[in-house]
């Protein structure tokens, strides 16, 4: 028979608190062993932040059941306030817009000289594919004659071909049978024949002299020439230039200063 | 008479349905001419002497809203009227392809009427390539509408007739 096992050995009680306090001491002086701290902070900051978060958040919902009612009857006065602030916002970005206009049409009449702009509606368009003409709501009893001009506050529209006693036919200066007397807003100052062209909106001045020097972007108005349109009015602008070196003259493809296609705020331009 | 009344009914709606919202079909490529095709239907169904009259008096309609010489549109529309009428009388009977065809071809010789027209009458017109680009697109578009609005027009024809019994 071997020995018997001997009797495990355990270290006296007063032992493991002198440990404990001389770990604790030794944590506390200065050294590597200060990193320690570190790991701690870092493993446990995210739990404590989960912990707070849902504790607030649980903490919030729980404070704000007894409130529903309140809370709900609060988010519908918000909605309607901001149902009633956004038509005002509506509201006042069409004032805006009608403020800019009656801007425009003031510096309109400052250029168009003595007369009064009368202001008319669109109530019908021309049915017929060849021809760029519109109805409007005013004719010979509302100061609307043959030849009157109509314009928007961005420029011309074009001229009055028929009136009848309420109501008036506008032949559109995009229109393929439609000739304006026009001026470049440039340099050379140079004059010409606006046209409508076949198709889309599309405008075109004629017979330009070949020397005079047309830039794209060049402000078109009307030359008075041809008494009917008043001088001043503005057309469009140039988009394109055509120039060929064995013609003697050149020809400008103009972007129309109003979309025939919305047509809005319309005024003929009336005699006093 | 009171047929006559009915087809100009049906001619203001067509008329306004034109004026107001052909410029917005127009600009999806599409243009039908309903006052067209109303005046086709109702040739087709009443013959030769109605057809003249509607077409008429749709081309009167489109005359004074449109810029177009006064009596132009009177005058082709009520031609055509008068012929699709003849043609009918000794074409049509319940002949289905008869709809489409005359819906394209009168469109088409309705568009280049008018291009002659007008250019006679001393109007500058596009070039005869941009007239087909509208005029194609159109008779298409009339030739589908025809047979629709041809119902249209017959069940007017019965509900009048429907009176004239109840009246007898």
């Amino acid at each position: 028979m071997g020995p018997p096992d001997s009797p495990r050995r355990r270290l006296p009680r007063w032992a493991t608190t002198v440990l404990v306090v001389v770990v604790a001491v030794v944590l506390l002086l200065p050294g590597p062993w200060r990193q320690a701290e570190k790991l701690g902070t870092t493993v446990l900051a995210p739990i404590q932040m989960g912990v707070a978060l849902t504790s607030d958040e649980v903490g919030s919902v729980l404070g704000a059941l007894p409130r529903v009612r309140e809370l709900n009857e609060q988010n519908r006065d918000y909605r309607e306030e901001i149902s009633r602030l956004e038509t005002e916002l509506v509201r006042l970005r069409e004032l805006e817009v009608e403020n800019n206009d009656l801007r425009n049409l003031l510096s309109l009449m400052q250029r168009t000289g003595p007369g009064t702009l009368l202001p008319v509606s669109v109530i019908a368009r021309d049915d017929s594919p060849y021809v760029q003409a519109i109805t409007i709501d005013r004719g010979t009893t509302g100061g609307v004659h043959e030849n009157s001009v109509l314009v928007t506050h961005r420029g011309l529209v074009g001229k009055v071909v028929s009136a009848n006693p309420t109501t008036a036919k506008v032949l559109l200066i995009t229109d393929l049978n439609q000739q304006v007397a026009v001026r470049l807003q440039s340099e050379a100052r140079t004059t010409g024949v606006l046209r409508g062209q076949a198709q889309g909106n599309a405008l075109v001045i004629e017979y330009i002299p070949h020397n005079d020097a047309v830039s794209v972007g060049d402000v078109v108005m009307t030359s008075g020439l041809g008494e009917v349109y008043p001088e001043g009015l503005v057309v469009g602008k140039v988009a394109r230039v055509q120039r060929k070196d064995a013609e003697p003259f050149q020809s400008a493809a103009v972007e129309p200063a109003v979309d025939p296609t919305k047509l809005e705020r319309l005024y003929v331009l009336a005699d006093e | 008479m009171t047929h006559l009344l009915a087809a100009t009914g049906l001619l203001l709606v067509a008329t306004l349905g034109q004026t107001l919202l052909a410029p917005a079909l127009a600009s999806l490529g599409v243009r039908p001419d309903l006052p067209l095709i109303v005046v086709l239907a109702w040739a087709m169904l009443r013959g030769s002497n109605e057809g003249a009259a509607v077409g008429f008096i749709a081309g009167i309609l489109l005359d004074s809203v449109s810029y177009t010489p006064f009596g132009v549109n009177s005058a082709l529309m009520g031609i055509l009227g008068y012929c699709v009428g003849l043609a009918e009388t000794n074409l049509y009977r319940g002949n289905l392809p008869f709809f489409f065809a005359t819906g394209v071809a009168a469109t088409l010789l309705y568009h280049a009427a008018m291009f002659l027209v007008l250019q006679a009458m001393g109007l500058t017109m596009p070039p005869i390539l941009a007239v087909l680009q509208v005029a194609g697109p159109a008779a298409l578009a009339n030739a589908l509408l025809i047979a629709p609005v041809f119902l249209l027009c017959r069940r007017v024809v019965r509900t009048i007739a429907g009176w004239r019994q109840l009246r007898l």
